[in-house]
């Protein structure tokens, strides 16, 4: 990880949840690099990292998904034997039956990560995710990266 | 992924992330970061553990409820109320 170029965003000033977390909706976005059946898998060999996301809609089975990463950097036993561990859509939906939360996004996404070459990632995946986000009228995000 | 959780922060959407390495969380400097000592990988800890998948769950999504002015960076047993985060160091950015 030396090799890498850390960047950061300015975010200030910054967002406040203003209504409790039990009456808001939650999304998530993780870089267990999760893809549905019937999506593209990401691209290992891609120069300066895949950038791209992939939406997981609420109700996907978690048993459907599988991860990209065949990195030796960390064990991947975890999260594709319980995908809850990097992308807890089972657990939040428990959550919201509970009423410990108000409700969950219609949508989600998951990165690659391991992004060497980042511009691509804020000029365009990270704008394309904010709009999702406002159209999904999600009110916080939880981010998993594994 | 701190770029990520930037970005929309700064749009207005309240974030929180969890961290399972946090020298690197701290040089990318994200708003909220819910910092665990566990494995790579397993950001919300063991498989098949609902109760303790949600607890970090929540722990971090109420760390949203607060405002930050800085990088806020919580262990996940750390307890009491935060309050607001001021005053970067200077050349912080």
């Amino acid at each position: 990880m030396r090799t890498y170029r850390y960047r950061s965003v300015d975010w200030r000033p910054g967002a406040r949840l203003r209504q409790p977390v039990r009456d808001s909706r939650v999304a998530t976005i993780t870089t267990a690099a999760f893809h549905g059946p019937d999506q593209e898998p990401f691209d290992l060999e891609e120069k300066g990292g895949d950038v791209s996301y992939r939406v997981i809609e609420r109700g996907t089975d978690l048993a459907t998904l599988r991860s990209a990463h065949k990195s030796n950097a960390f064990d991947t036993a975890g999260i594709e034997r319980d995908p809850n561990v990097a992308l807890p859509l089972q657990r939040l939906e428990d959550l919201a039956a509970a009423g410990a939360i108000g409700d969950v996004s219609p949508v989600h996404f998951s990165f690659m990560g391991s992004i060497s070459a980042p511009a691509r990632l804020i000029q365009r995946s990270a704008p394309a995710i904010v709009r999702a986000l406002e159209t999904a009228r999600a009110d916080l995000v939880l981010l998993t990266p594994v | 992924m701190g770029l990520i959780q930037s970005v929309v922060e700064r749009a207005g959407i309240p974030t929180v992330s969890i961290s399972t390495l946090e020298p690197v969380s701290r040089k990318v400097r994200p708003p909220r970061v819910l910092v665990r000592d566990v494995h790579l990988g397993y950001p919300l800890g063991e498989p098949d553990d609902p109760d303790g998948q949600s607890a970090v769950i929540l722990r971090a999504l109420e760390m949203t409820r607060e405002p930050v002015e800085v990088p806020w960076f919580v262990p996940v047993d750390e307890i009491g109320p935060p309050g607001l985060r001021r005053a970067p160091e200077p050349g912080f950015w």
